[in-house]
């Protein structure tokens, strides 16, 4: 009883400035995240998402370095050459090697991402970031870190995240019919006119903003996990594309309410505080989340659509041609 | 049903295949006997390749299908299938002999030793297709009829005792259709039953002992000279009714 | 700089070192060869990220047991273990689900990933469980190799060649035309485990030498690079041995070269190098009719 206590006394603890804003900054990422994430998972790209997430990495160590500051401005140009330079390598691998396109892909993203792991390294010398926050992120920390804006003080991550998913929206919003288009069949869409390879950039424009916004407190490998999870969630559970983006926010958001109760109680819980443990990484527990999520709803659809055909002879079913 | 007896190498009951929500065959029901060159016929999208694929097991169906006496499972070795286009990588680092020997291995088995023997018998089975000269290449460098005739062989390598074949001529022109075509009944000479969905009612009249006719499911089956009529195919190819009923 | 080198032959912990990053990268590029032909390259990155959870619940089974939490096989066993659920889960949602193989491996990749996060945060906060041997198995640090890992990454070559050569036939069926392969009833399933099997097997052994973040890279560049030279698949897995080799060793010394540079990311480059070398030198593949109505 005492442990359910101390998980009682740990959400009892709960501060609207701190724990408050943590949750407010993922619901806001979440819902970034939903417009592109939604758009790369029916683009069948889910592993663009990983790539540009672990693209930007350099771009942004590339940035620290080069500018010795911690400036979005800076950050955001490398994030933006970063992702540029890994979406063009990889098209060129996969003409040029005919390698499949995840492969190409994934050349391309490691490349880029030892090449940042380098300058991260390097670049913990001389300016003030940590390397395994770039990797983990640090939403712990996004509420101390205000700015004042319209008379209040809110954290700079919220304002920049929150700024990133109206960008999302609206741009999807004016660019509605021909990512569409060419979401569903490429061809008929480079016939007609609708130019699916400048979709295929402002989907992942709108991802690398995404992952720029939100690196900081999330991590960059945290954020594929946003991006992709619960676009997939709500691709199970719904075939058009605008309810699966609203639903993926929700999912997103459920699942940083879920993790960052996890977080909090996770250790007096399982009785680790007596070992000294206090709160768990919460962009951790939001990315475990976000699978539990996953699973619970794939299988409330297993369970509601349980059809077997009933065969005579013993039917193998073989994979067919993709 | 044709007289005549023999065994039946492919005994379909019954079959029903959905995708989806389409219903691509019904009540499917035919009897394929056994060393003989039987056509599969009918429009486009009448179930064709479907059919085969059932047979094969390589797609969920209800229904019954018995091949060479049990089910796919129990023969698969003695099974050669060619479909219409392999969804295959066709920039993989592979060459005709290869893909031409795959067919030994899998009579052989895949392990050991007999490399000589297997690259032997996977040249005869390109001589027999005319591929020969082109054993070294990459598969990716030959034209989509040398493809074709490249799939072929790996199945003549298998040397099955049943034969499928989905629109092998698609690609290929009259000559070396006429010879292909004089290697399959080679192989039912021997004793193979070759079946072989095929869209020149022609050459099916002429070189076929059967023919199976499929339009959302089996129109009719049988002897070729009984099934191929003019009333037969107007009731499979154009607008009628769709019945199961064979001409006895 | 061959003085350096010389320097650095002569002296026997840099030989072990350095021998020992050479046969990860020959085995590496084998494997890799197979991942790649079998178009499951990134299944290489899911098991990587995938290996964190394992890691971390067994270095704090091991403190909780009163060990050091951090002794060698017990890491690689938990690596082994999460590699194996990250596949695992893999395959779950591929079955269960409808989703693409890359939708299916990105949601194991964010989630094991995830959840290893939040576990290591835990045991960063345990005393005796600080993190910092822990973050160099993500980035990789060739200076800890010692010659057990020699044997272990020899052992893991010896099978792996051991293992693509007996099955050869078998394996270039299937990853040519899986369909074919089992229409004659050959055991797609079990190969495809094996060639996982065989992956994560590098994937662990290369652990304390190029990291989990990054040992997909070693998989999947060489195999690449080899590419554009070969006409078999034989041919492709002897070059891309050659060629993993070659970058892990120049990685390895560039490394050590820099102070304090991580080698994981050093290797990776230093085969990124190679692989730009190759495609500007290969003979570019003839467009096919194939090809170019694909």
């Amino acid at each position: 009883m005492s442990r359910l206590h101390a998980a009682i006394e740990a959400l009892r603890a709960w501060t609207p400035e701190v724990d408050g804003w943590i949750i407010a900054i993922g619901a806001l990422a979440a819902a970034a995240c939903a417009v592109p994430g939604t758009l790369l998972v029916a683009r069948r790209q889910s592993m663009a998402a990983d790539g540009i997430a672990h693209a930007v990495l350099p771009g942004i160590a590339g940035a620290f370095l080069l500018s010795g500051t911690r400036d979005l401005a800076w950050m955001a140009g490398g994030a933006a050459v970063a992702a540029v330079a890994m979406s063009a390598g990889s098209a060129f691998l996969e003409r040029r090697l005919r390698v499949e396109r995840d492969a190409a892909l994934g050349i391309a993203y490691t490349v880029l991402f030892a090449l940042g792991l380098a300058l991260v390294v390097r670049a913990a010398d001389s300016v003030d970031i940590d390397p395994s926050c770039v990797l983990f992120g640090a939403i712990e920390f996004a509420p101390l870190d205000r700015v004042t804006a319209a008379g209040h003080e809110i954290p700079r991550a919220a304002l920049v995240i929150a700024a990133v998913a109206a960008a999302n929206v609206a741009v999807a919003a004016f660019a509605w019919r021909p990512i569409l288009a060419s979401s569903f069949d490429r061809g008929f869409a480079r016939a007609a006119g609708a130019r699916p390879a400048a979709c295929d950039a402002v989907v992942g424009a709108m991802a690398t903003a995404t992952c720029v916004a939100c690196f900081e407190s999330l991590g960059s490998v945290i954020v594929v996990g946003m991006l992709v999870v619960p676009a997939c969630a709500a691709r199970l559970a719904c075939a058009r594309l605008v309810p699966m983006a609203a639903l993926a926010a929700a999912f997103g958001c459920v699942a940083t309410v879920l993790g960052h109760v996890a977080a909090c109680v996770a250790a007096p819980i399982a009785g680790l505080d007596s070992a000294g443990v206090r709160e768990l990484s919460t962009a951790g527990c939001v990315a475990a989340s976000l699978g539990a999520c996953f699973v619970a709803v794939a299988g409330a659809r297993a369970l509601m659509s349980r059809k077997r055909p009933v065969d005579g002879a013993r039917a193998t079913c073989l994979p067919c041609a993709p | 049903m044709t007289s005549g007896g023999g065994a039946i190498a492919i005994a379909i009951d019954a079959l029903d295949v959905a995708y989806g929500a389409r219903t691509v065959l019904r009540g499917a029901t035919a009897r394929i006997r056994a060393g003989t060159m039987t056509a599969v016929v009918g429009p486009n999208g009448a179930g064709k390749s479907t059919l085969l694929r059932a047979v094969m097991g390589m797609l969920p169906f209800t229904g019954s299908v018995r091949v060479l006496g049990g089910s796919i499972e129990a023969c698969r070795t003695r099974v050669a299938y060619v479909p219409q286009r392999a969804a295959v990588d066709w920039d993989f680092p592979i060459t005709v002999r290869q893909v031409a020997e795959m067919g030994v291995h899998a009579r052989l088995g895949w392990f050991g030793l007999r490399g000589r023997r297997t690259r032997r018998e996977a040249i005869e089975a390109l001589e027999d297709v005319g591929l020969a000269d082109l054993a070294g290449r990459p598969i990716g460098e030959l034209s989509g009829g040398q493809q074709q005739r490249a799939f072929m062989a790996r199945a003549l390598a298998q040397r099955a005792d049943l034969v499928l074949l989905d629109e092998p001529f698609a690609s290929i022109d009259a000559t070396t259709e006429r010879d292909l075509l004089a290697l399959l009944s080679g192989l039912r000479d021997r004793g193979t039953t070759v079946v072989v969905v095929h869209h020149d009612l022609g050459t099916v009249r002429e070189r076929f002992d059967d023919a199976v006719l499929v339009r959302g499911t089996v129109i009719a089956h049988g002897a070729a000279r009984d099934v191929m009529t003019d009333e037969w195919i107007a009731r499979t190819y154009g607008d009628a009714p769709r019945t199961g009923a064979a001409p006895s | 700089m061959i003085a350096a080198l010389a320097g650095l032959l002569a002296d026997p912990h840099a030989r072990t070192v350095l021998a020992t990053t050479a046969t990860l990268g020959a085995s590496c590029g084998l494997a890799g060869t197979l991942l790649v032909l079998r178009r499951r390259a990134l299944l290489g990155d899911a098991a990587g990220h995938a290996t964190l959870p394992g890691i971390v619940g067994a270095g704090a089974l091991s403190l909780s047991l009163g060990g050091t939490g951090r002794e060698p096989w017990v890491l690689v066993t938990g690596a082994a273990l999460g590699a194996l659920a990250g596949i695992a889960v893999v395959h779950a949602i591929r079955r269960a689900t409808r989703l693409p193989a890359d939708a299916a491996m990105a949601i194991a990749l964010g989630s094991l990933f995830g959840l290893g996060t939040a576990m290591l945060s835990a045991l960063q906060q345990v005393e005796g469980g600080h993190g910092a041997g822990l973050e160099s198995l993500v980035t990789g640090d060739a200076a800890t190799l010692v010659r057990a890992d020699l044997h272990a990454a020899a052992a893991v070559a010896a099978a792996c060649i051991l293992l693509a050569t007996a099955l050869r036939d078998d394996l270039r069926a299937l990853a040519f035309d899986e369909d074919f392969s089992r229409s004659v009833g050959r055991p797609a399933g079990w190969l495809d485990a094996l060639v996982s099997a065989l992956a994560i097997a590098n994937i662990v052994a290369g652990m304390r030498a190029v990291g989990l973040v990054l040992s997909v890279a070693l998989l999947v560049i060489p195999a690449a690079a080899a590419r554009p030279w070969c006409r078999t698949m034989g041919g492709m897995m002897s070059l891309a041995a050659v060629i993993g080799a070659a970058g892990a060793v120049a990685g390895t010394v560039a490394s050590a070269a820099i102070d304090d540079a991580p080698t994981g990311p050093f290797v990776v480059l230093a085969c990124g190098a190679l692989l730009a070398a190759s495609l500007a030198i290969a003979p570019r593949a003839r467009v096919t009719a194939a090809g170019a109505a694909a």
